[in-house]
């Protein structure tokens, strides 16, 4: 079994990193334009699903096709070219056969609100603007484990969730009898891997018991995460379980448990309805 | 082919004293040619055509509708116009594509429970919606329609209506294109080969917009704001200044240009300055192919 993890992760190659940079582009109001075109211009996918759509027969009859992202943006303005770019993205990034225990738009969604909300209490608390943009990145990624195995692994899988539902154990622990590694391992292999940033590292490894760690960006993860999975419409990722996080984290965020749940049910809904809407559609 | 004007109003229905003369409805249009009409918008003004449309010609006479996008303020009395609720009538709605959802499912959306008691698919008429590709032109009758995508935060149509030699050209929510990524400054020579593109790339698109009304005995154009007003906060709201709308049914040759999508907070005495003062500055004009400049006018027909 480890052997196949370990293929599976070579096939997984790049990790694709134009999904949150974005999503960060999307949720910046001072983002501009040209940011916007250089992040979509390193992802060929991305670039050639743009042109694809600009030059499809309901903008036809053209003397020439658009053949550069520039003028694409001209053409269409950039809230079409951000739709697009989304939705794109997410497709890409969380590509899960259907029929699967987890849903690719359960776990997207999950993944989106959990990251989501990691920036809206990064921007409460004491953190810097960069701080923040890294929550968000670390909310976004910190599942990267669990989506290699519910994308290979989806029968295997279906029998750690349907355990994880019937048993008091969580997930995490009946993974580690299924497959002899955790998704949280895997994670911190494919993050080190891809030299990823050590913050991320620490969320992968760290999310669910942030006492472990020292890291502000893992403590606000873990605080969102917990919160996500309160939350029944959500998103779900497997899990039936949600660790208790110590009263000491929340401290130090400067933030109450009840105060992130206000958020959730309040500025996060209105969040994540528009980036259903960016995901929904062609 | 002529043009009547059920709703002229920009954004919001603006009921009042100071909105009695160019009208508080939101858009709404209907061009006539010998015993075809073909509606432009289903804005809070289409209520009353519906009605009208019932008295004169019955229940039996196939509708045929344009939407040049779907904001709320071009589609918002769709739920009031009678025609759509009377079992068999045929009702033929064309519009933009959308990136995001299906024309018809958009349309069904604001006939959801939550906003509307009647549901769309409850509606007794035969309505087939069509997205529309463009410079893809299509007869309506004795008129030949031909569609333009134009710039505006969401894809939206630009109609021109021929028939019999005569031309009305309608083009509302639509901002001339501007170079969104430089804002007309060039970064650094390393990127000169892909800023010079990208103001070709808005010359062009600029020009088509001229082509495509190029001739027009009418020409309604969207004329939102002033100048002065667009250039304050209002760039890239998808609208053109009154400045703008002329210089472009100049270029166009127009003989005929009527001013659109009132702002809500224009008053009828301040369009009605407004529009002096621009009669003024084009009567001044050596060649000026413009003849008539006035604003939209609820209820009133114009004659191409």
């Amino acid at each position: 079994m480890i052997r196949a993890i370990d293929n599976a992760m070579d096939q997984i190659g790049s990790l694709n990193y134009t999904l949150p940079k974005v999503m960060r582009v999307v949720n910046d109001m001072n983002s501009t334009a040209l940011e916007l075109v250089r992040i979509i211009q390193m992802d060929p996918v991305l670039t050639a699903r743009v042109l694809k759509v600009s030059n499809s027969s309901y903008f036809g009859v053209r003397p020439q096709p658009i053949s550069n992202l520039r003028r694409a943006t001209i053409l269409m303005g950039m809230n079409t070219i951000r739709n697009l770019a989304l939705a794109t993205a997410v497709k890409n990034s969380f590509e899960m056969r259907a029929g699967g225990a987890v849903s690719s738009e359960d776990f997207w969604r999950h993944s989106v609100a959990v990251a989501v909300l990691s920036d809206l209490i990064a921007k409460r608390g004491p953190l810097s603007r960069q701080e923040g943009e890294k929550c968000f990145v670390v909310g976004m990624l910190h599942l990267i484990g669990r989506a290699l195995l519910i994308q290979h692994f989806s029968q295997e899988f279906g029998r750690v969730v349907i355990e994880a539902k019937n048993s008091n154990v969580s997930a995490t622990q009946i993974e580690q009898a299924v497959f002899g590694t955790t998704h949280k391992k895997i994670g911190m292999r494919l993050a080190a891997r891809w030299k990823l940033p050590e913050e991320l590292i620490d969320g992968v490894a760290f999310y669910d018991t942030p006492d472990d760690s020292d890291r502000i960006t893992t403590w606000v993860v873990a605080v969102a995460s917990a919160a996500i999975k309160r939350r029944a419409t959500m998103g779900f990722v497997g899990d039936y379980k949600y660790p208790e996080i110590d009263k000491s984290i929340y401290e130090a965020l400067n933030i109450t448990e009840s105060e992130v749940m206000s958020i959730v049910d309040t500025t996060l809904v209105v969040e994540l309805d528009k980036a259903d809407e960016f995901i929904r559609g062609d | 082919m002529e043009v009547q004007f059920w709703g002229t109003r920009g954004s919001i229905p603006t009921p009042g004293l100071e909105t009695v003369r160019y009208g508080g409805n939101t858009t709404c249009l209907e061009i006539r040619h010998k015993d075809d009409f073909i509606i432009i918008d289903a804005g809070t003004g289409i209520r009353a055509l519906g009605n009208k449309l019932l008295r004169e010609r019955g229940s039996t006479s196939d509708v045929h509708l344009l939407i040049t996008h779907t904001h709320w303020d071009h589609i918002q009395g769709l739920p009031f116009f009678l025609p759509a609720f009377i079992k068999g009538k045929k009702l033929r709605i064309f519009g933009p594509h959308n990136h995001q959802s299906s024309f018809d499912k958009v349309l069904a959306d604001q006939m959801q429970f939550s906003y509307f008691p009647v549901n769309f698919s409850q509606l007794q008429a035969d309505i087939s919606p069509r997205t529309l590709h463009e410079l893809e032109s299509f007869e309506i009758g004795s008129i030949k329609v031909t569609p333009k995508y134009v710039n505006h935060p969401v894809p939206t149509l630009a109609y021109r209506m021929e028939s019999d030699g005569k031309s009305i050209t309608f083009m509302t929510d639509v901002e001339p294109y501007r170079d969104i990524l430089y804002g007309g400054v060039c970064p650094s020579e390393d990127e000169r080969e892909e800023f010079e593109d990208v103001q070709a790339a808005v010359r062009e698109q600029n020009q088509q917009i001229v082509d495509f009304a190029k001739g027009s005995d009418i020409l309604i154009m969207d004329a939102q704001y002033t100048k002065e007003e667009y250039l304050n906060g209002r760039v890239g709201w998808g609208h053109t200044s009154i400045e703008d709308a002329i210089d472009i049914g100049i270029a166009a040759g127009v003989t005929q240009l009527l001013l659109f999508h009132h702002d809500p907070d224009r008053t009828d005495e301040q369009l009605e300055a407004l529009v002096n003062l621009h009669r003024e500055r084009l009567s001044e004009m050596p060649n000026c192919p413009i003849e008539f400049l006035d604003g939209a006018e609820e209820g009133k027909t114009f004659v191409a």
